[in-house]
């Protein structure tokens, strides 16, 4: 039964994932819409049932054994609700204001040191010696102080400055080439798990 | 218009689709038979290896899953870390900050099934999964501070007085090790909050887009090391001895790379043919 059970689930998702492909390997159709609509509705509903049992776990259960405090997150998230009545949505904004105030704080929290001081410490490469060839470290050094100078937007860069700047948005795109190809790596890796696991369910039906 | 124009002309013209088609089938070869390309193992997933490696019987490891929608990228590293962690007889306390986090929890003990009951390990002793956390960055402050405040009961329901595996875990100086799989920047959250604070080792386990902003972080030694996409899962699965879907994949993602190369110099060619038959520019 249990091997029933999981042949059928396993079926399932094969088969859906099949309709989603069908609309770039033959053309959009009904079987490709009725994925996406079941798809958006068992993700919403799957998100709904885990936030419903994680204020029911987090906030209800604690405050009816006495920890009436909880109330209070409550009753914060009830008023960032009528953000959708345009008459009073201003109340959301009392939770808003505080929820954007926990998070500023929290990441002011660590921010100096993690991402101030030791990424400034990590800019400060000897040109020889380290985890990296003199080659990279003069690539790096090079390339933090022309990035810097194409974002110093007091002076226009004139004369010999221009080319540092114009450096500086060289070397952004080839680190934006780099990040662009690590995407398409990623996707192609997302496409090569979907495609196993297709080929994997109806080798195992033979 | 020659024949040979006309050929030029239908491939330069070919649908789309058909590339699409042939990718696909390219891709499906190593499934149906593994072809076993080579893999080149990065320096920073033999690092990450041997971080694991070295831990001692006994050590908690705070083991950060990844939202499932990056399954077929981290999947396969979540599940070889885990039997790694197992194996070497640590704690794993498995959650997430995300939502379809127990999902993924459950993906990855039930892919280690038959290891779990090899190696003897125990739910709730050896490992454990403690469900999602919400607030992203606010749970990972408030879970360094106070853990077992935050980490009331494990996802089932059971508090942690009833688990072995908590037993005096009071904040995230307690742990050996946080692994972070990853694919946006969960790791620094970790950096301001359990390395900045509680000095504790991080190694991130994260998609291939996540790389780039990982370095940095990894220069400044906030992320002792990192493995990254499906290279990272096969380079650390042939390190433990232990292949899986991370090594076939990667033959997928080999062969579709030959396939794209292919494509491109065919393309290539195919334009320079043409430009010649015009006598220079196209």
């Amino acid at each position: 039964m249990t091997e029933m059970v999981t042949l059928l689930g396993s079926a399932v998702a094969v088969f859906l994932t099949m309709f989603c492909y069908s609309a770039i390997l033959w053309r959009d159709n009904k079987l490709f819409r009725f994925t996406e609509a079941t798809f958006i509705g068992v993700g919403l509903s799957y998100q709904l049932v885990i936030n419903l049992y994680t204020i029911k776990d987090k906030a209800v259960v604690p405050m009816l054994s006495g920890n009436f405090y909880y109330v209070i997150g409550l009753a914060a998230g009830v008023m960032i609700l009528f953000r959708v009545v345009s008459k009073y949505a201003w109340i959301s904004r009392f939770s808003m204001a505080f929820l954007v105030g926990i998070g500023t704080g929290l990441a002011m929290l660590g921010s100096a040191e993690a991402n101030f001081w030791k990424m400034l410490e990590a800019t400060y490469v000897p040109l020889i010696g380290g985890k990296y060839t003199p080659l990279d470290n003069l690539f790096m050094i090079v390339a933090t102080i022309t990035v810097l100078y194409y974002f110093f937007f007091t002076y226009k860069p004139k004369g010999a400055l221009e080319p540092v700047s114009k450096a500086g948005r060289y070397f952004m795109v080839f680190a934006l080439g780099g990040f662009f190809g690590n995407v398409v790596l990623a996707r192609l890796t997302w496409l090569s798990s979907t495609i196993g696991e297709i080929v994997t369910f109806f080798m195992s039906l033979f | 218009m020659s024949e040979s124009t006309s050929l030029i002309e239908k491939l330069e013209n070919i649908d789309k689709r058909v590339i699409y088609w042939l990718l696909i089938t390219f891709m499906a070869i190593p499934f149906i038979s593994p072809i076993g390309l080579p893999v080149t193992i990065a320096t920073t997933t033999r690092e990450s290896f041997n971080i694991v490696d070295n831990l001692n019987e006994g050590d908690v490891v705070a083991f950060n899953v990844v939202s499932t929608a990056v399954w077929g990228e981290l999947g396969p590293s979540q599940v070889v870390i885990f039997k790694h962690l197992l194996q070497k007889k640590c704690k794993v306390v498995m959650y997430g900050i995300v939502m379809d986090a127990p999902m993924g929890i459950k993906l990855i003990i039930e892919n280690s099934k038959s290891f779990i009951d090899e190696v003897g390990a125990e739910y709730g002793v050896d490992y454990v999964n403690m469900g999602y956390f919400a607030g992203m960055e606010t749970a990972i402050a408030s879970l360094a501070v106070d853990t077992p405040g935050t980490m009331k009961a494990s996802f089932e329901g059971t508090p942690i007085s009833q688990l072995p595996i908590m037993e005096g875990i009071e904040n995230a100086g307690d742990f050996a090790l946080v692994i972070d799989f990853d694919s946006e920047d969960q790791f620094v959250f970790y950096a301001r909050h359990w390395i900045s604070n509680y000095d504790v080792e991080q190694i991130v386990i994260g998609t291939g887009w996540a790389e780039p902003a990982i370095i940095p972080y990894w220069n400044a030694g906030m992320v002792k090391s990192f493995a990254t996409g499906l290279n990272g899962g096969a380079g650390w699965e042939i390190l433990a001895k232990m292949k899986g879907e991370a090594v076939i994949g990667l033959d997928a993602i080999s062969t579709s790379h030959l396939f794209f190369l292919f494509v491109v110099l065919f393309g290539n060619l195919i334009h320079f043919i043409k430009r010649s038959k015009k006598g220079g520019s196209v």
